[in-house]
């Protein structure tokens, strides 16, 4: 279970975003809003990426005091995700296992879903912004956490990882009971996910 | 001045100088703005100290064959900068515009990029001027033939690259830098290695002529130092100048970590073995200056003294790295911070407390690391 407790948002003296009170119980939300109404921030702030006022909880773990412990059970990808074009991909895969004490066999399966594999070790210069996306959404779904956060996840994908994409999110939603918070301009296919609830950013509060 | 040189002025040479503006104020403020002698050497007597040390550095250089050939490395790594910087452009979608060059004939086409290249190369010509007057006002004249030469030597094979990627473009035989191939760094995924690879992949010139300056200077300014009269504080200014020009270096890496490297925050990694990533790092970026004072150990540095000015180096480092992370700051004021810290490095020298003054930065380092890094946002408006 996620949950805000009187959570404040603001850059410089602009408040983009206030919740005064959200619980969210396990399952799939999708986050919608138009540009700039905070769904990236508030995904960053879910990550532990941005300072915020406030308190942010996940199955009883509270982000500001559990730290480490709150961020092994959370993972996030970018919207438009930028890293060091000097590493190879299998770089940041081998980082993200060995840190999310993950299994072979679970990055082996995810570099198929993703079908990364062939280009895995090419340094991440060399690789198109749709290749760099797939890298991303496979990071995030790296080790066992209980919640995925992903920004804008169907940007740049090619027609074939859409469809694998929305098999994997449904399997690990299944097996491993894992929550998604999911941002999308794109129209997510409800009959292939089992979206519990949409949420509105708006207003600078979520609806 | 014509539209093709004006156009080649405006795509190649001021962005240059914009993109390095920071890097040019730092070196400006630690070669005019510090005051001191080289070897004793001829002092001028005038009134500005500036010009007087700027003599005394001149004079040192026409004297002392080993300064002169580390002037000429200096001048080489920035001369290959500035070819990095245009081989780069040139190969870049957007300046695909330039390709046109090719049709110009052969000699005019290399006048140009010989004019371009004296552009880039304008702050050593500058100072050629400076070691000209005095060079000739000491009777140095083979010596300034020779530096004379050297630079425009330089400037004509730069000028040449630039020539052969125009002629042939896709190609880089003449890139000439061979890529830093340390196998256990060129893979890897420790944190501290994607540092240490962003630094030797992108910044390898910048490091090596910070690496020449301090290492260089400090060893030769010890080494000076008279048996009988142990004074190391000029030496340990200059090698605080040079640690403190590494500055500009993780100003860089920070930026980088900002953008390429922000999942990093997200991981689940405990604030002490985060510190752990970056205290590894900059003890290995630190490893030449260390090898440096180990050499000097002993005979004719005392053993308390290098392990002060180790430890004040180390510490120096991981508080550039800190302050970081308190806000975002733009790079001018940062260099600012840069200087104040040298205000501060130059008493503890003057009052001979440079172990307690390392002792304070390894405290204030991790104090402000550990305050700062989880409260850091960089889109502050």
């Amino acid at each position: 279970m996620l949950k805000f407790i009187e959570v404040q948002k603001s850059y410089g003296r602009r408040q983009v975003l206030s919740i005064p009170s959200l619980q969210l119980n396990k399952g799939i939300y999708w986050l919608q809003g138009p540009n700039g109404s905070g769904k990236s921030t508030l995904l960053r702030m879910v990550a532990g990426l941005l300072p915020f006022k406030g308190e942010i909880d996940l199955d009883g773990l509270s982000l500001r005091r559990n730290p480490v412990a709150y961020r092994r059970s959370v993972s996030w990808s970018d919207a438009e995700p930028l890293y060091p074009a000097y590493l190879t991909g299998q770089d940041l895969i081998s980082f993200y296992r060995d840190i999310r004490k993950a299994s072979q066999a679970q990055v082996d399966e995810l570099m198929t879903v993703f079908g990364v594999r062939s280009y895995c070790a090419a340094p991440i210069g060399t690789w198109s912004s749709g290749m760099i996306k797939k890298l991303s959404l496979l990071l995030a779904f790296i080790g066992r956490p209980s919640l995925i956060t992903l920004d804008e996840p169907l940007v740049t994908l090619d027609n074939d990882a859409i469809p694998a994409f929305y098999t994997l999110v449904r399997a690990v939603r299944q097996q491993y009971d894992t929550s998604f918070l999911i941002s999308s301009h794109h129209d997510l296919e409800t009959n292939s996910l089992p979206i519990e609830k949409k949420l509105a950013v708006s207003g600078q509060t979520i609806v | 001045m014509n539209s093709t040189t004006s156009l080649l002025l405006k795509t190649l040479v001021k962005p240059f100088y914009r993109q390095n503006a920071g890097q040019f104020i730092f070196i400006f403020i630690i070669f005019f703005g510090a005051v001191g002698e080289v070897g004793g050497y001829r002092k001028y007597t005038g009134p500005i100290p500036q010009l007087h040390y700027q003599y005394a550095l001149i004079t040192g250089m026409l004297n002392i064959p080993l300064l002169l050939v580390l002037v000429f490395l200096v001048w080489l790594i920035y001369a290959e900068k500035c070819a990095q910087y245009v081989l780069a452009a040139l190969q870049r979608p957007d300046h695909s515009f330039l390709h046109l060059l090719n049709d110009l004939s052969a000699c005019r086409r290399y006048r140009l990029l010989y004019f371009i290249q004296c552009m880039l190369y304008l702050p050593v010509i500058i100072y050629l001027f400076a070691i000209a007057g005095i060079a000739i006002y000491n009777h140095f004249l083979g010596l300034l033939v020779l530096i004379c030469a050297f630079v425009v030597l330089v400037c004509a094979l730069t000028a040449a690259r630039f020539f052969y990627l125009l002629e042939y473009p896709g190609r880089s035989p003449l890139l000439f830098w061979p890529r830093l191939k340390v196998p256990f760094l060129s893979r890897g995924n420790l944190y501290w290695q994607f540092l240490l690879r962003y630094v030797l992949r992108e910044h390898k010139l910048m490091m090596i002529g910070i690496k020449l300056f301090s290492c260089g200077i400090f060893y030769e300014t010890i080494r000076a130092i008279a048996t009988d009269n142990y004074d190391i504080r000029m030496p340990v200014l200059w090698y605080g100048l040079g640690i403190l020009a590494h500055g500009v270096l993780i100003y860089r890496l920070r930026d980088m970590e900002q953008t390429r490297l922000l999942f990093y925050r997200g991981i689940p990694v405990s604030i002490t073995q985060r510190m752990v990533q970056y205290g590894l790092f900059y003890a290995l970026l630190l490893v030449p200056e260390m090898i440096t004072i180990g050499l000097l150990s002993g005979h004719p540095l005392h053993y308390s003294d290098a392990l002060a000015v180790g430890l004040c180096a180390y510490g120096l480092l991981l508080l550039l790295n800190s302050i970081l992370y308190i806000a975002p700051i733009p790079i001018k004021d940062y260099l600012k911070i840069v200087l104040g810290i040298f205000l501060v490095l130059y008493f503890s020298v003057l009052a001979g407390m440079l172990l307690w003054l390392a002792v304070v930065l390894l405290v204030m380092a991790i104090t402000l690391f550990r305050l700062f890094y989880y409260r850091y946002e960089d889109n502050a408006k």
